[in-house]
Order: C-alpha cells, then sequence, then structure tokens
C-alpha cells in the first residue's frame, strides 16, 4: 500500500492499453507455451477439476436448463414439456403479484443497503478506537455474522413475537406496545431490515480494514490545519474507504435484490401478512414449488437476473468514477 | 477462453469424473424415464462455443439427465436396489407416526421379505419436499396425498391408477371411494372420512355466562351475535371466535355452497364476485363487532402450533376445523370440546350444505419399482381389520364400512365424538364439491393476502374481492 497523498500525483500505471501492441495480448499470455508450462497447466486443471465440475454440472448445468424452461410451461412435476415462446415473459408484466413482489424488493433494497452501509460504517468507526479490549468488542459485534442465517431467522422469529418476544418485552419496560412486528404488514419490512442489520459484521470488518489503511499522518496533518472532526471524517476518511464503500454498495445490491431467506424463513414463504414480504426471491420460489411453474419462475429468475446486471453496472458507472484509488492501488 | 481441442480432454475428464461418481446417468436421453419432448442447445458458456461435435452430443444428455431425473428414474432408487425397500411418505402428528409405524411393523411381520423405509414428515414442509423427490425422479412408492394436490399430480403423471390393481374397494363407501377419483380414475384410495366442523370450548362458554348455541337452526347472524357477547363478557384477550376470514376454508367453502356457489367449477372459480363479497363482509362484521381477534393477531394465529392455538390455550371459545382434528385439541382441553355444525343462512342445518371430504389418500407412485407390493400395502392399510384397530380414526372415519363398524367398539371419547359428528350429518349433506383443479392451491393464497389487506384496512372490500378474483383466474388459466 502507497501513501499516496492527494495532491501530489503519483505515476499512472501503465495501462494495458497502451502496451498491447507491444507484448502479447494477455490471454495469448495466460495461455502456456512451454512444455513444462503445460504439464503444468493439466495438473492445475487436474487439482482444480472438483471445483470445475462442481461449477459446470451444479451451476452451468442448471443456468441452461432454466434458460431453455424460461421458453416453456415445463412443469416442476414432470409431464409434456412445450416451447411457449416469450409467453412466460409477457405474462410477467402483466401479473400483479409480480410487480408487488418486485416493489417490495427495491423497497428492501433501497432502504436496507444504504442502512445497512452507515451502521456497518458507525460500528467501524467505533471499532477503530484504540481502548482497551476492543478485541473484544469487535469479537462481540462480528459473532451475528458466524450464526448460520436460517437459525438466527429461527432465533428472531421468537425475538420479534409480539405477545413474549424479547423485543416488545423490552419496549414494553420503556411503555412503548411494540407492534406485531410479523403479522402486521405495516412492520414487517422494518422487522425484516432491522433483521439484516443485525447479520452486519461481515461489512463492519471490510470497513474497519479500509479504515485501518487511511493515514494516521494525513489525519493528523488536517487536525494540525483547524479542521474539525466532520471535515476531517468527509474530507480524509471517506476518499481514503471509498473503494470499500463502492464495494459494499454494489454487493448490498446485488444481496438485495436475491433477498430470500430471511423472508422465507420467518414467513414461511408465503408472504404474508398481506403480500408484504412477498420479495422476488419468495415469489421465484412460490412459483416453482407451490404452484409447479418450473418455466414461468425461470423467467422470473431471468429478469431478476438482468435486472441486478443493469443496476450493477449503472451503480458503478455512477459511482465508482468518484471513488478514489490513491490510497490502495 | 481454452481454445477448443483443448477442450476435448478436458471434457473428457469431466465426463469420465462423473460417471465416476455415477452423475451422468449414461448416453443418450432415453435412458431417463420422464418425457424430454424437447432437445437442449449444445452449452455454450463455460467450455467455450466450439466444441467438437462428439463432445456436444454427448454432454447435453448428462445435463439434461441431471436436471430432468434422480438417481431413481432409470431403474431402482440406492435403497430399493435390492428391490425389498418399500419407501413410505407422510406428514403427520406424533400420534399417526407412532400408530403408522406400529401398524407397518404389524405388516412386516407378514412380510419378512419387505422392509418398509418410513419417511414421516410435519404439514409445513410436505409439499415442498415431495415436489422435489418427483422432479428428481425419487417419487416415494406410497405417499399421502391432499384433495387440493390431487388433480396436480395425477394430471403430470405421477400417481398410479389403482383400478386395475390389486386393491380391493369393494366394502368401500361408494362416496368415499369416488373422492379419490379425478374423471372417473381411481388415482388415490380415501384414508378417512372428514367434515367441516366449529369447535367450542364450554369452559369459554361458561366464563362468558353464554349458552352453547343450537346448531341444527342457528345463523351466521346468530353466531356473529354469540361470539361479540363472548368477547364482551371475558376478560381483554379472550374473543368469541377465530377470524373465519383469514382461516379461509372449509369455512369459505361451506358459506359459499349456501349461497349456491363452489370454490371451483371445472378449472375455473365456481362463484361470483357478489357471492365473494358477501363473504369479505362477513368478515368484516366479525373484526367490527368485536367477535374474533384484530387482523394481527389473527395472522400470527395462522401460523400457530396445536398446542399453542388461542383455541387450545381458552382465549378464543369456536374455531373452525376438520372433523378428525378434533381429537388432538380434546386432548389438549381434557375432552371437553364440543362438536359444532356451521352455521347457515336459513336456520336450517339441512340448509347447511356441509360434505364428507377425504381427509387424505394413499397413492401410490406410477414410476415405482415396486408397484405390486405398494398397491398390497395401501390395500391392507384401508382394508384390514388389524390395520384398522391400530390406525383407529386418527385420520378421520374409515372409508371401509366393515372396518368402520369392527372398530367402533375399540375408540376413545374422542374418536366416538368424531364418528357421532359424521353420523349426526349424513343426512344433510350436500353434493361433494368439485376437485380442486391444477394451480388451485394458488387460489387459496390469493384469498388469504386480499383477505388480509382487507381487513387490515389498506384496501376496500370491493378493491380486495376484485384482486383476489383476478389473481385466481391467471393463477388458473
Amino acid at each position: 500500500m502507497s501513501t499516496t497523498i492527494p495532491g501530489r500525483e503519483a505515476p499512472a500505471p501503465p495501462s494495458v492499453a497502451t502496451t498491447a501492441r507491444a507484448r502479447p495480448s494477455r490471454l495469448a499470455r495466460a495461455l502456456p507455451r512451454t512444455r513444462r508450462q503445460r504439464q503444468m497447466f493439466w495438473w492445475g486443471l487436474f487439482f482444480t477439476s472438483p471445483a470445475i465440475i462442481g461449477l459446470v454440472f451444479f451451476t452451468g448445468g442448471p443456468v441452461i436448463v432454466s434458460a431453455v424452461n424460461s421458453f416453456t410451461d415445463a412443469n416442476l412435476l414432470g409431464g409434456s414439456r412445450n416451447w411457449v415462446g416469450l409467453e412466460n415473459y409477457s405474462r410477467l408484466l402483466q401479473d400483479d403479484q409480480w410487480w408487488l413482489s418486485l416493489f417490495n424488493t427495491f423497497f428492501l433494497t433501497v432502504i436496507s443497503v444504504p442502512l445497512g452501509i452507515a451502521v456497518a460504517l458507525g460500528l467501524a468507526l467505533l471499532l477503530n478506537w484504540r481502548v482497551r479490549g476492543i478485541g473484544v468488542y469487535r469479537v462481540i459485534f462480528y459473532l451475528p455474522s458466524i450464526v448460520p442465517i436460517v437459525a438466527s431467522a429461527v432465533v428472531w422469529a421468537y425475538v420479534l413475537n409480539p405477545q413474549y418476544g424479547v423485543l416488545n418485552n423490552v419496549l414494553g419496560l420503556v411503555g412503548i406496545e411494540g407492534p406485531g412486528w410479523l403479522s402486521d404488514p405495516a412492520w414487517s419490512k422494518p422487522a425484516l431490515i432491522l433483521f439484516g442489520l443485525w447479520g452486519m459484521g461481515n461489512l463492519m470488518v471490510i470497513l474497519l480494514a479500509g479504515l485501518q489503511g487511511v493515514p494516521q499522518d494525513l489525519l493528523e496533518q488536517a487536525s494540525l490545519d483547524g479542521a474539525g472532526v466532520w471535515q476531517r471524517f468527509r474530507n480524509v476518511t471517506v476518499p481514503f474507504i471509498s473503494p470499500h464503500l463502492l464495494f459494499a454498495l454494489i454487493t448490498g445490491l446485488i444481496a438485495g435484490f436475491q433477498y430470500f431467506t430471511p423472508a422465507f424463513v420467518l414467513t414461511g414463504g408465503s408472504g404474508d401478512p398481506a403480500g408484504s414480504t412477498l420479495v422476488s426471491g419468495v415469489y421465484l420460489y412460490q412459483s416453482a414449488f407451490y404452484n409447479y411453474e418450473l418455466g414461468y419462475s425461470s423467467a422470473i429468475g431471468w429478469v431478476l437476473f438482468v435486472l441486478i446486471a443493469i443496476i450493477s453496472i449503472v451503480a458503478y458507472r455512477l459511482v465508482g468514477r468518484r471513488v478514489y484509488y490513491g490510497g490502495a492501488s | 477462453m481454452v481454445a477448443s481441442d483443448r477442450a476435448v480432454p478436458l471434457l473428457a475428464v469431466v465426463r469420465g469424473v462423473a460417471q465416476q461418481l455415477d452423475l451422468a446417468p449414461g448416453v443418450g436421453a432415453g435412458t431417463c424415464s420422464k418425457e424430454n419432448t424437447m432437445s437442449v442447445p449444445a452449452p455454450v458458456g463455460p467450455l467455450g462455443p466450439r466444441i467438437p461435435r462428439r463432445a456436444a452430443l454427448l454432454t447435453p444428455p448428462a445435463l439434461l439427465g441431471l436436471a430432468a431425473c434422480g438417481p431413481n428414474a432409470s431403474g431402482g432408487s440406492d435403497d430399493s436396489g435390492d428391490g425389498t425397500t418399500l419407501r413410505f411418505y407422510w406428514w403427520g402428528n406424533t400420534t399417526r407416526d407412532a400408530q403408522t409405524n406400529e401398524a407397518a411393523d404389524l405388516y412386516l411381520e407378514e412380510h419378512p421379505e419387505l422392509t418398509i423405509s418410513r419417511e414421516p414428515t410435519d404439514w409445513g414442509g410436505y409439499w415442498d419436499k415431495l415436489a422435489t423427490q418427483v422432479a428428481g425422479g425419487d417419487t416415494p412408492d406410497v405417499m399421502q396425498m391432499d384433495e387440493g394436490y390431487l388433480a396436480e399430480y395425477s394430471s403430470r403423471g405421477v400417481l398410479l391408477d389403482m383400478g386395475g390393481t390389486a386393491f380391493d374397494p369393494a366394502q368401500f363407501d361408494p362416496s368415499a371411494l369416488d373422492a379419490g377419483k379425478v374423471e372417473g380414475t381411481l388415482y388415490a384410495v380415501n384414508a378417512g372420512v372428514n367434515a367441516p366442523v366449529l369447535l367450542a370450548n364450554p369452559a369459554v362458554f361458561e366464563e362468558a355466562g353464554v349458552e352453547m348455541p343450537d346448531d341444527t337452526t342457528w345463523t351466521w347472524d346468530d353466531l356473529v351475535e354469540i361470539a361479540a357477547r363472548i368477547t364482551e363478557s371475558t376478560p381483554e384477550g379472550t374473543y368469541g371466535v377465530q377470524q373465519l376470514g383469514i382461516q379461509g376454508d372449509p369455512n369459505q367453502s361451506v358459506f359459499l355452497r349456501q349461497l349456491g356457489g363452489e370454490k371451483f367449477d371445472g378449472s375455473s372459480l365456481g362463484f361470483t364476485a357478489e357471492q365473494l363479497t358477501q363473504w369479505f363482509d362477513l368478515a368484516v362484521r366479525l373484526q367490527e363487532a368485536g367477535a374474533c381477534p384484530g387482523a394481527d393477531a389473527a395472522v400470527e394465529e395462522s401460523g400457530q402450533t396445536v398446542d399453542q392455538s388461542m383455541f387450545a390455550v381458552g382465549t378464543v371459545a369456536l374455531q373452525s376445523q376438520w372433523s378428525n382434528q378434533l381429537v388432538s385439541f380434546d386432548n389438549l382441553l381434557d375432552g371437553t370440546v364440543r362438536m359444532l355444525r356451521l352455521p347457515s343462512m336459513t336456520g336450517s342445518a339441512a340448509d347447511a350444505k356441509l360434505w364428507y371430504k377425504a381427509s387424505m389418500y394413499f397413492a401410490v407412485a406410477a414410476d415405482s419399482a415396486l408397484q405390486e407390493e405398494a398397491v398390497e400395502f395401501v390395500d391392507w392399510l384401508t382394508n384390514s381389520l388389524d390395520a384398522g384397530r391400530i390406525l383407529l380414526a386418527e385420520r378421520g372415519v374409515p372409508a371401509n364400512l366393515e372396518v368402520r363398524e369392527a372398530i367402533a367398539g375399540e375408540l376413545g371419547e374422542s374418536d366416538l365424538k368424531v364418528f357421532d359428528y359424521i353420523d349426526a350429518i349424513a343426512e344433510e349433506l350436500g353434493d361433494p364439491p368439485p376437485i380442486t383443479p391444477p394451480g388451485g392451491g394458488a387460489v387459496g393464497d390469493a384469498m388469504q393476502r386480499a383477505m388480509e389487506e382487507v381487513l387490515f384496512g389498506r384496501v376496500s372490500v370491493a378493491d380486495g374481492v376484485a384482486a383476489a378474483i383476478a389473481e385466481s383466474e391467471s393463477a388458473l388459466s
């Protein structure tokens, strides 16, 4: 890691484009040339074959099959399978439930991604202090992230229970009558968002690593120049951790659109109450495993994939150019 | 990207290892028993677009094979490899599991050459798991089936036609036998007879000082009024009746039938928007009169286990159920539960339009390697007095009349109540409703979602009804 200071220009790294003519292309360089390299290439393949086989058969195969199925009326239980062209896709556009599931997905993503980043950043800033026992605090806040998500969702189903749940009992102590978190459509989404915040440990650790890369001398310099806490944070810390924030944003968006497990476990896959937790992933599951419409659910999956791809690229283009890589290039 | 000449050995490695692991079911889609009516294009992607023809021919069946059939499809699963293990998959509770295991043990004493792999699970995960097994070509030899799924599974060729088999229906109540037929073909054997019922907890009635209603003459208006009075005269948190709107069926079907509708008519809805509006109105009336818990408590209740339900803990006086469920509630409430007919529009039980439903069925997989053995086992479960004496009425009143008579003397008090109720309503029944068509499962979900929206006050009754009907129709089309 270099400690280049903004304003002092570091020499631009040699870009691939300028040297492409002089040297063989990346692809050609990656391929084995000598006999020994070739031998190593095959041994390498041999040793990675378990992963490759897994990828080809358990990811690649289903990906291809689902792409084909999305143009058919395939049924999970078998029977005949016929081409229906784009019918599944045009049906999506007229399906109110699908639009509802998209709305729910967007709603949850738009709220929980920025909120999650803010909370994780706040925790990371607190845990970046040099106080005694900081290691213990870091472990405490990271612990929820290593609990399997299904297990923690089951626990949260009890936490959120309006009658004997911990949350409403605590609220009751301060005189607030807690809502029926998972049974009231106005509170079910906040409940899911709250549950999401509990598992912010991974992001927190990544941002903590970013914070440790912020050069102390720059912060001290800024402090000597009379910059306040906010100014130091805004003008020194944020630029240096901006690559980490971009990473958090993109992975957060992708995870947000693929949101499934907590909603499925906490509502039994029903989308209740009143369809307020019916996110795209849950609707896909319902189509395939409750209604047996494998073709239709494949179409839902592919549209979701394209949406995620578009939104990730747009977010990357919009935010990516404002990221400062001076800290860690 | 790897050049194509290098892809050949790679594919060979992949295929070789896959065959070692018994992942690729050989060459050619014909080894798979599921119909593969279409070809899959050569895989373009991870291995590069230009794959030699030979490799391209070999790979798709392997992929397709993995997707369309499990290890069982090309003849015999791992555990029936010796041809003697019968897989029996059912949903249930601890009582049913114990009785079913006992019956299976007895059967094996007479058939020492067989083993039975018992695979009980709870209702919640039952259908996801069954669908996944069927999709994987790993259908259990004998499985419990439900009316809501019977048409779906039989139309997809999953279930064996029991008509020409060794199964003997001679002693069956004819209408109970017919309940297992789809368009005239017997796909499933009735495992017990059931009817809609309102369970009443006399202790709550007493606490409220409200008289138990006469269920042969009461109307829906009486129900609302009585339940509201119970809520009023008991401490806060105790209610007259469950929110019947959120409980959904069988109440909704009973109500629609009394208005001249049915839930289904062939493969479309069997009721009008006007009839459904009346049902939604009743649910709103129950809520506004305070007769039932509020919407959020009612939604929560729908995910509750039997022993934690408001009825079992004594905070609601009336709850709708299927009659065979009485036994578990009666156990929890020391045998005090009373069984009431659902109300009618006219105040006459003869117009209540109740019906006998098969609480569940036994069905045999069409692609079972042990078809004869499976059929024989189902025949024994439903026709033999020995099995009847063990299983009693837990799955509902036996459809075999001989068994029904033989076990009548051996029943506990709770089971006797169920027998008496089934007997008492025999003369008042309406015609059996049309079978749930494929896609019909989604209709219940759509109704419930719309009902919740209405009861939470998020949409009007008219909009809720319109949304429920539109969603249901698109699920059925």
